[in-house]
């Protein structure tokens, strides 16, 4: 991972350290089935009882190599991503997703104008000069979610309460259903089966 | 068949051999040229043909893609701004052609279309033609291809497709230069939608066929059916057949001409040269060389003239030979014979005279003179004879002295003068290197009375007319019909010689003889006659000349010999002794073991040789005198007396004469007969008696017919006398009675077993 990745991952996990501090260690391990893995699933949990907040957070998806990093992100709605450019060659980022519809001019090197992803929702990045440049930003509305790492394990600290457990994956060939999910004052262990394409045929839909 | 036909014929059957097989290989060559030229036309158009779908689908592919990658194309999927969305398709449709272009949702929902009959909502099976694939669409066929509208993920499918219809087809067909059919499966079979290839006007058999696969995966099942017409790749080989079949058949004529003027430029001479050749197995050798080339039939047709000059040489001299004397240039007895027989064939009614001419002395001539003056002499004789003035007459050489002619007479009194005039011209002694020598002749003459006698018959006549007037020491004798029976039946006759000589047809006469000074019996002849079974009793003549010549002579004597020394022993033995004398013939005296058969006979008999007398005429010495004399000298040592007969009328010089172991000479009867009429042979009698007294030797007379002969010859003092006056030849019966009371001339009858030199003086002394 490079330093831009594990800055921005550590940025996240302290601003849910902060806002939680009476919460509830819930550990979510995705199991996805053999020859598959299950990194990267992204874990979403809506509080059914409370409306937080909107944020106001930032995100970097730098572009390294004719690609995007990292490649999936999930921001809380509201949170202004700037798109800086580390190749020397220029791109030129666009979306056509409802959630954010945007492009950014051709440019190189440091970021131009940052993109605030204003509505919840599944937004993929492109660059019109590059077809296989794909990201992917997945905008919701709460502050707790969790990308599950390489042994498909992630652990949150919610506070307790009830939630809308949502599940997606860029390359889930079945759409794992929500579920309620209840923190009490105990520690939490949720199991979730994932069945993750290797060679997917589409992006799976991103669950509202 | 013919010669002719026969090379013609072989020369078109080979030509025409050759022709079909280099035809056969041509047009085999052609075939499998036009089948590979086709294969490989198909192989090409093949190739072309994809090549042809490969860049039509780039091309869709490139302009499908050029509309998905634009921005704001992209911009109107993610607005779903149907309108802008339609202009743009078809937009980007016309810019290549495309009869299609479908905007679909990822699920294959149609967005937008343009062209064809695809509408808005409807499904579009997108996902079949990412690669390129055919669709059929209301009975038309569509190539597609669809490309994924990203941004960046797919959003949505365009598809672009050409249609295939007759105009595509068509330039396929053009660029492959091959038919093209395009063929797609339905639920009935397959249906041809395009086809370039008039149906008609090709035959299935003469068309190659590539069948090529156009749909992919799950599309509609289309094929391609590309052909090739043989027909027209075997075109330009037809041409060349043609015109090689065309060559064929010239050059098959131009031969046939050519091998029918060869062949029967040969045969027409061999044709010619097989004419002469027949005519010359007809025997005619004159003919002219019909042939006249300088190739190996003119050296054959010159070479078979040259032969035929050479065959009608050699079968003149051949001719020649046959029929022709050499040495005279006459007629041959063969030729004579023939032109003999050819006149009498004519049976003209003339009469034909024949003569056989007989030279006298010639052996001597050619012995004394040389066979070069005898030749010469034999020349100018028939140079003689031919110049005798005769009607129709030919003369020929039938043996070394006889010479024959014949002509055709006036009447039958024609005959004797001619035969004169021939003696005549024969009388004058014949000239050779000046010298004159003397040549007598004896003619026998005949005349065909007869219209059935044939040459042979008649000239065997005349022939035994010559033997008569030789026997009878005349110029010349004409052939008697008494003779002729004994003439036709010559030839059987020595077989019944031989029947009579063991049937004992043979029968001994004896003609007593008389001692003229006492009139006592001084002993007799032996005759023989052939008391033949039909026609008679024959005498002497009739057979012994016959018998001179055939050689049956011999065993004639030998018999003769034997039953008279039988006889005179038998005689001898009761008292009764009588000298017997038996003619013996020249013949006899030839063979050297006549002395010991005579020696043999007398053992056997008892006879006292003495009591034998043998009588041999002069000519007995004429072929080999020393010869003669020793067997005349070995029979005389014998003690048997020796005598000459027909004395007077031989060739024996004194000198010969005195020479000679003989004890008697017998006075031929021509001069005793003559005795009488011709004063003349009185006075050579006389002479003959005294020198055969001269000389020591009895003589003797035969032939005395008359008491005058008798007289003068007892007046000249002839010894013994034998003839008709004193007793005719008899029967031994008769003999015996007329010896009755008849004084014997005694005789000393010494036995055989005494020495012959003993035997010999005692018979001389007992002779006188």
């Amino acid at each position: 991972m490079s330093s831009f990745a594990r800055k921005t991952w550590l940025t996240c996990v302290g601003a849910l350290w902060l806002h939680a501090a009476h919460a509830v260690p819930v550990t979510v391990t995705a199991t996805a089935k053999p020859g598959a893995s299950a990194e990267n699933t992204v874990l979403i949990f809506d509080p059914l009882n409370a409306t937080p907040a909107a944020g106001h957070d930032t995100a970097i998806i730098d572009q390294i190599d004719k690609r995007f990093v990292p490649r999936i992100s999930v921001v809380r709605t509201g949170t202004v991503v700037t798109f800086p450019n580390s190749d020397h060659i220029r791109h030129q980022v666009y979306s056509f997703s409802p959630a954010k519809v945007f492009q950014l001019k051709l440019y190189a090197g440091s970021p131009s104008t940052p993109v605030t992803f204003d509505k919840p929702g599944l937004v993929v990045l492109g660059c019109n000069i590059h077809d296989r440049m794909v990201a992917f930003v997945g905008v919701v509305d709460t502050p707790y979610f969790a990308m599950a790492d390489a042994a498909g394990k992630a652990v949150l600290n919610l506070p307790a309460g009830r939630y809308r457990l949502r599940v997606w994956h860029p390359a889930l060939a079945s759409p794992v259903a929500s579920r309620e999910v209840t923190v009490d004052k105990a520690p939490l262990t949720i199991e979730l089966n994932v069945d993750i394409d290797a060679a997917p045929s589409a992006v799976a839909d991103w669950p509202e | 068949m013919a010669l002719r036909t026969r090379i013609a014929v072989t020369f078109l059957l080979l030509l025409a051999a050759v022709l079909a097989a280099a035809l056969g290989a041509v047009s085999a060559t052609n075939d499998a040229s036009a089948k590979r030229e086709g294969t490989r036309q198909l192989d090409v158009g093949s190739s072309v043909f994809s090549r042809l779908l490969e860049s039509d689908r780039r091309q869709l592919t490139q302009a499908a893609q050029a509309v998905a990658a634009d921005y704001g194309f992209r911009e109107a999927v993610a607005a779903r701004d149907t309108d802008t969305l339609e202009s743009a398709l078809q937009n980007s449709g016309e810019r290549i052609g495309a009869a299609l272009v479908v905007l679909t949702s990822l699920n294959g929902e149609v967005i937008a279309a343009s062209g064809a009959h695809v509408r808005t909502g409807a499904h579009f099976p997108v996902a079949d033609h990412a690669a390129g694939a055919m669709m059929v669409d209301n009975g038309r066929i569509y190539q597609v291809v669809s490309v994924a509208v990203r941004s960046p993920l797919p959003v949505a499918w365009i598809a672009m497709g050409f249609e295939l219809d007759e105009n595509a087809a068509h330039e396929l067909a053009d660029i492959t230069g091959l038919g093209v059919t395009l063929s797609v499966r339905t639920d009935a079979g397959w249906k041809n939608v395009v086809d370039t290839v008039p149906t008609n006007t090709v035959r299935t058999s003469d068309v190659i066929t590539r069948r090529i696969e156009m749909s992919h995966g799950d599309g509609a099942q289309v094929v391609a059916i590309l052909s090739r017409s043989l027909g027209e790749a075997r075109a330009p080989f037809e041409r060349l057949t043609r015109v090689l079949f065309l060559i064929a058949a010239l050059s098959l004529c131009a031969t046939a001409l050519a091998a029918f003027w060869l062949a029967r430029n040969i045969t027409r001479p061999l044709q010619d040269l097989t004419a002469v050749v027949a005519q010359m197995r007809a025997g005619s050798y004159d003919v002219a060389q019909s042939v006249q080339r300088r190739d190996e039939l003119g050296v054959l047709a010159e070479g078979l003239h040259s032969m035929q000059s050479a065959v009608l040489s050699r079968d003149q001299s051949i001719r020649r030979l046959a029929y022709q004397d050499a040495l005279t240039g006459l007629m041959n007895r063969t030729a004579f014979g023939a032109a003999l027989g050819d006149l009498l064939a004519e049976k003209s009614g003339a009469h034909i005279g024949v003569a056989v001419i007989d030279l006298h002395r010639f052996r001597r001539i050619n012995e004394h003179l040389g066979y070069s003056v005898g030749d010469a002499v034999l020349t100018k004789i028939a140079q003689r004879i031919a110049a005798v003035p005769s009607v129709q007459s030919a003369v020929a050489r039938l043996a070394a002295d006889q010479f024959a002619a014949f002509t055709r007479l006036q009447d039958r009194d024609g005959l004797v003068a001619w035969g004169t005039t021939l003696i005549q011209a024969l009388a004058e002694p014949v000239y050779v290197e000046a010298q004159p020598i003397d040549v007598a002749a004896t003619l026998g003459l005949a005349v065909a009375e007869e219209p059935e006698i044939s040459a042979d018959e008649l000239m065997r006549c005349a022939e035994l007319a010559l033997d008569r007037a030789r026997s009878e020491k005349r110029a010349l004798a004409v052939y008697e019909r008494a003779l002729k029976p004994a003439a036709r039946a010559q030839l059987s006759l020595l077989g019944e010689l031989r029947r009579a000589v063991d049937n004992d047809e043979l029968q001994l006469f004896f003609q007593p003889k008389i001692e003229i000074a006492t009139n006592r019996v001084a002993g007799a002849e032996v005759l023989l006659r052939w008391q033949h079974p039909t026609r008679g009793l024959l005498g002497p003549f009739e057979f012994i000349p016959f018998a001179e010549q055939t050689g049956f002579i011999r065993r004639l004597t030998r018999w003769t010999l034997d039953r008279a020394v039988a006889q005179g022993a038998s005689w001898h033995r009761a008292g009764r002794a009588l000298s017997l004398a038996v003619n013996i013939s020249a013949d006899d005296i030839g063979d050297p073991r006549f002395d010991s058969r005579v020696a043999a006979s007398l053992s056997r008999h008892q006879l006292p040789p003495a009591l034998l007398t043998l009588e041999l005429t002069e000519s007995g010495f004429i072929d080999d005198p020393e010869q003669a004399l020793k067997m005349l000298d070995a029979i005389a040592s014998l003690g048997v007396i020796l005598s000459i007969d027909d004395f007077g009328t031989g060739y024996s010089s004194l000198s010969q004469l005195n020479r000679m172991p003989v004890h008697e000479v017998k006075i031929d009867r021509s001069f005793i007969q003559e005795l009488e009429s011709k004063p003349d042979f009185a006075t050579v009698v006389r002479a003959a008696i005294e020198m055969g007294h001269g000389l020591g030797l009895k003589v003797v007379a035969e032939g005395i017919e008359t008491e005058f002969a008798a007289a003068r010859l007892r007046e000249f003092g002839c010894d013994i006398a034998q003839g008709y006056l004193h007793a005719r030849p008899m029967t031994l019966e008769a003999l015996e009675k007329w010896l009755e009371g008849k004084e014997r001339v005694p005789v000393i009858a010494v036995p055989v077993a005494f020495s012959v030199d003993d035997v010999a003086d005692t018979v001389n002394l007992a002779t006188y």
